[in-house]
């Protein structure tokens, strides 16, 4: 009975524990996310560069940020397997690339 | 009582000194030289120019580079007299190019206060018109606008380490609160009396840019419209872009784009007072307000969202050399456009930090500024 309780108990504490740890690392991956997806996507459409040289002006730390552009939906995505998402939307208002 | 003569004149000749204590004088455009609102004039680099110790430095500049193989400079403008007489672009880049200021957009967003200012829409001495301080209570009531522009506001919200995903400047651009940069900044603490101690805030410029807009009015396209109106057109400016984050808030502080070119016009209108080839654009005094550090003890080198040389206070970087009498729009990765009136001088320089470090492009900068000759003392 004891070893039950106290195995609901460590899985409660890894759970949670787990969640705050991954929250925590998921609000880092959104930065770095958020980063690069914004800053290919203002480089292609107003610095009007290739997605390469783009994407090659990222800082190192970010090498593990996938990024994708989206030629037909003017949009640079940032990702990390697992992790949240971040776009970045082009609109031809003048106003550049905008994150999401 | 002829003794005293020469003390009186001592004594008069010091309350001289200190009425003009403060930025120095300002260089007037030589006439006959038309302003760049159509072109740019071009022109060699005036007689006593050291033109080997500018070839020097322009080079040295060139020569740091990203992963890429491109340079961290990628472009670099000096402009003399009102002339460009300097201009070299890395390759791949050109006059058309447009490059992103990341904090030098925050002098721009200045630039746009001091429309306001001028057009009696603001007044920078009155609680700074925030939705979220406007309880009866709230001691955030008394920020000035003059407190958001000398980056003394007392809030807790200063940038942070610019590498560090945790800090307030990387959530409030990239992070989940980017949606809502400007409210993110404005919801927090006081944790300073305003006006009692500087830190760098970008979420303040969000700030600012939230109150200009609705200034503006009209949403994104009113301030795209207000941008391009009151402050480009003048200038012939016609690369200029600001982005804006998911609410409709222009993100003043960090993505403003503009060519080398337009950055220089933009520079050119701060050296000339804010005086465009016969216009004033800004308040009288609004460039020495620019150009004056503002008044919180641990502040040496930072005026109204521009920053000047001197001795910087704890913790503030320092800029182009401390003789040289400049103020400049700074960005991270090494965007500058600085202005030294003494040499009726604008320097440019855009692109990337890869390789170089702060301190070396601060060097290269100075030195590039001192192989021109004094206009005035």
């Amino acid at each position: 009975m004891i070893l039950k309780w106290a195995s609901i108990a460590a899985l409660w504490v890894l759970l949670v524990g787990g969640a705050i740890v991954y929250r925590y690392v998921d609000r880092q991956v959104v930065v770095g996310a958020g980063y690069a997806a914004k800053e290919v996507c203002s480089c292609i459409y107003l610095g009007e560069r290739s997605f390469d040289s783009c994407r090659s002006d990222l800082p190192p730390f970010l090498d593990r940020i996938d990024v994708s552009w989206d030629a037909a939906e003017r949009s640079v995505r940032g990702s990390v397997r697992g992790f949240s998402e971040r776009r970045a939307q082009f609109s031809d208002d003048g106003g550049g690339c905008t994150l999401y | 009582m002829p003794r005293s003569l020469p003390l009186l004149l001592l004594a008069v000749g010091l309350a001289a000194g200190a009425a003009q204590a403060g930025p120095g004088p300002l260089p007037p455009q030589p006439a006959g030289d038309p302003f760049p609102t159509d072109a740019w004039s071009e022109a060699e680099a005036p007689a006593g120019t050291d033109l080997s110790a500018l070839d020097a430095a322009a080079t040295r500049l060139f020569s740091f580079h990203g992963r890429n193989g491109l340079p961290d400079t990628r472009a670099l403008l000096v402009a003399q007299g009102g002339r460009i007489v300097f201009e070299r672009y890395a390759d791949g880049f050109d006059r058309s190019s447009r490059f992103r200021s990341f904090s030098a957009g925050k002098s721009v967003m200045q630039a746009l206060v001091a429309r306001l200012v001028f057009e009696g829409r603001l007044d920078i001495d009155a609680p700074a018109p925030v939705p979220e301080w406007q309880g009866a209570d709230d001691p955030r009531h008394a920020i000035t606008i003059r407190n958001l522009l000398n980056m003394d506001s007392g809030l807790d919200n200063a940038d942070g380490s610019g590498t560090d995903a945790n800090s307030f400047a990387a959530r409030l651009l990239f992070g989940h609160e980017s949606r809502d940069s400007a409210g993110f900044a404005a919801r927090v603490q006081l944790v300073h009396p305003p006006g009692s101690h500087w830190a760098y805030s970008t979420g303040t410029t969000q700030i600012l840019s939230r109150i200009v807009a609705r200034e503006a009015g009209g949403g994104r396209a009113g301030m795209i419209a207000f941008a391009r109106d009151t402050l480009a057109a003048p200038l012939g400016i016609h690369s200029l872009v600001y982005e804006f984050d998911a609410v409709g808030t222009p993100l003043g502080g960090a993505y403003a784009w503009m060519t080398a070119r337009d950055w220089a016009r933009l520079g050119l209108l701060y050296l000339r007072d804010g005086v465009w080839d016969g216009q004033r654009l800004f308040p009288e005094g609004w460039v020495r307000f620019t150009r004056t550090p503002g008044g919180a003890p641990n502040n040496g080198v930072y005026g109204a969202h521009f920053w000047v040389t001197g001795t910087p206070g704890p913790g503030q970087w320092s800029n182009l050399g401390a003789d040289l009498d400049a103020f400049q729009m700074n960005g991270n990765g090494g965007q500058v456009v600085a202005m030294l009136p003494r040499r009726d001088l604008l320097i440019v320089r855009l692109g990337e930090t890869a390789e170089i470090d702060w301190p070396e492009l601060n060097e290269a900068l100075s030195q590039i500024a001192r192989a021109f000759p004094l206009v005035s003392p």
